[in-house]
């Protein structure tokens, strides 16, 4: 390994030291030129670019000259973390060690907004501007692609609105055909990039997990510890920098089947889908410590639930528009049960989440679900779980014995279509246009096992008027 | 700052920076006396006394120092 010099900061001759032939800059930068020459000459030469990390930090605080007196120390010690750092890459990466893959997450990671309620119009994503920083990012990831790095997209969103971007976004630079493994399912990510792994045949030790989600990345984190999981800063404008910064993709070698690599991944697995199981991501939730906050509609709350009814596309099982005033009304109807319910867990407080509307009817003996939705952000946590089990509750302490509920399909809601019959309900009605009834005997409901734990406080009864 | 206020929080640091916690300084005490004290720990006890004290050594001063007593002495006229 073969270091190169920082170039000096005594520019004897101003900015003409550049243009002047011999001058010390202009040497040191020939020593330089003539040290990546012969190691390109040499194929078990690799070049220690400690100039790339002086300029980085700046020469100006680069060197500490007291100690290169002294001690003949060649930078400020506070830096030489870093040359140790670039050390240790390289020879990883001379080892065999390097990233082969990128499992990116789509929403807020590669462009700005949520695809499943913004739609291709609606999500940031630009050349220039608001979007630009998802522009500069895909740009770097397409680079990395085309030196052989396979990009694979694990998000949760359901496939056919998660690949339109790809298909008619003007201004995504990534296509599809760049993606090898596309895989936009509801289920725990862990799991998916498993399954990636499997038809990658690659390690996970050369895997990188790119989300702006922290509950994700740490997810991830829990069950893969081999697999890179960066940090991504707040703002998607430091995307590029922060990647780069981590010099993830250091190697030894460049090969003309590199660019072609990810070519031919993807025409193999063109046609693979991504199914799915659980392992051990039980144990993961059981350490998210969830709480959870179900409460009748209040006052203080009626602005942000009304927010969630406007604009919940995804898990909204009957997309009922109300506004605050509507949303007040049913707080003070007596026949009414309107509830939200909020989350915080470990990492945070993810606020209200989830918003139910039943209505009990005393006559037919039942415990009519007529809206209920839930913020995506939330989804696979054993939410709705926990949720269905509290109306289940509520449908036996009213002496209820039936649960209804209804399914009325938009454009938008298909991943909550088979909602009521992944507890048990059974169809009881389908109208033409897709719309479906369904209907539970409150005895036969098997209650569903959740990591998540009431919020404790001194609360009242969540059923009004009974 | 007075030298004995210097001194005790020098002995903390010595001992945070070598990883001794029974490390004990006296004004005598020098680089041949202290396991691990050699040249690299040398720049490296240097920086941090530098950042723990808020101070700025010349190569000179860093040069001339003969023993832990010079040090504090040095500490407590910056």
């Amino acid at each position: 390994m073969s270091s190169n010099y920082v170039m000096p900061y005594e520019r004897l001759f101003g900015n003409y030291d550049l243009k002047h032939a011999g001058s010390w800059y202009d040497t040191v930068g020939e020593i330089n030129r003539r040290i990546v020459l012969g190691a390109r000459e040499r194929n078990n030469v690799l070049v220690n670019d400690v100039d790339a990390l002086a300029s980085w930090y700046g020469r100006r605080t680069w060197y500490d000259e007291r100690f290169w007196d002294l001690a003949k120390s060649f930078c400020a010690t506070e830096h030489l973390p870093a040359v140790a750092q670039n050390i240790t890459d390289i020879s990883l990466a001379a080892r065999g060690q390097t990233v082969k893959c990128i499992v990116l997450d789509l929403d807020n990671t590669l462009w700005g907004g949520v695809i499943g309620d913004d739609g291709v119009d609606g999500i940031r994503l630009s050349a220039h501007g608001d979007g630009e920083a998802f522009h500069r990012f895909q740009s770097f990831l397409l680079g990395l692609k085309k030196r052989g790095i396979l990009l694979c997209v694990c998000s949760k969103n359901e496939h056919a609105a998660a690949i339109k971007p790809f298909e008619e976004h003007p201004d995504m630079v990534l296509r599809k055909e760049d993606i090898t493994i596309f895989v936009a399912n509801w289920e725990n990510k862990a799991e998916n990039i498993k399954r990636i792994r499997e038809s990658l045949e690659i390690g996970y030790d050369s895997m990188v997990f790119l989300d702006d989600n922290p509950f994700e990345r740490n997810s991830v984190r829990g069950i893969l510890p081999d697999v890179i999981v960066p940090e991504l800063p707040e703002d998607p404008a430091d995307y590029t920098r922060a990647l780069s910064e981590l010099n993830l993709f250091e190697t030894t070698a460049v090969s003309a089947e590199d660019s072609a690599r990810a070519d031919l991944y993807r025409a193999e697995f063109e046609r693979r889908s991504v199914a799915s199981t659980f392992s051990n991501f039980d144990e993961y939730l059981a350490s998210l410590d969830m709480r959870i906050d179900v409460e009748r509609f209040e006052p203080s709350r009626l602005g942000r639930i009304s927010q969630l009814l406007q604009r919940s596309n995804q898990f909204n099982l009957t997309t009922h528009r109300y506004n605050e005033g509507e949303c007040e009304a049913m707080m003070r109807d007596a026949g009414c049960i309107p509830l939200y319910g909020s989350l915080r867990d470990r990492f945070g407080d993810h606020g209200l989440i989830s918003v139910i509307v039943a209505r009990p009817d005393s006559f037919k003996s039942t415990l009519e679900i007529t809206d209920w939705l839930m913020s995506c952000r939330v989804l696979a946590r054993g939410v709705e779980e926990y949720l269905m089990n509290h109306v289940v509750q509520e449908a036996m302490r009213l002496n209820l014995e039936v649960v209804t509920g209804s399914y009325i399909p938009t454009a938008k809601n298909a991943m909550v279509k088979e909602f009521f019959a992944r507890f048990g309900f059974e169809k009881s009605e389908e109208r033409s246009g897709g719309s479906t009834r369904w209907r539970l005997r409150v005895a036969d409901y098997q209650f569903r096992k959740t990591f998540i734990q009431l919020e404790e406080k001194q609360s009242t009864s969540l059923a009004g008027g009974h | 700052m007075d030298t004995t206020e210097a001194m005790s929080r020098l002995n903390v640091l010595f001992q945070h920076v070598l990883g001794d916690d029974t490390l004990s300084l006296a004004r005598s005490t020098t680089a041949r006396d202290v396991e691990g004290w050699d040249s690299l720990m040398h720049i490296n006890l240097i920086v941090a006394i530098e950042k723990e004290f808020k101070v700025r050594f010349t190569t000179q001063e860093i040069s001339k120092l003969q023993n832990v007593g010079e040090l504090v002495d040095l500490i407590a006229k910056k």
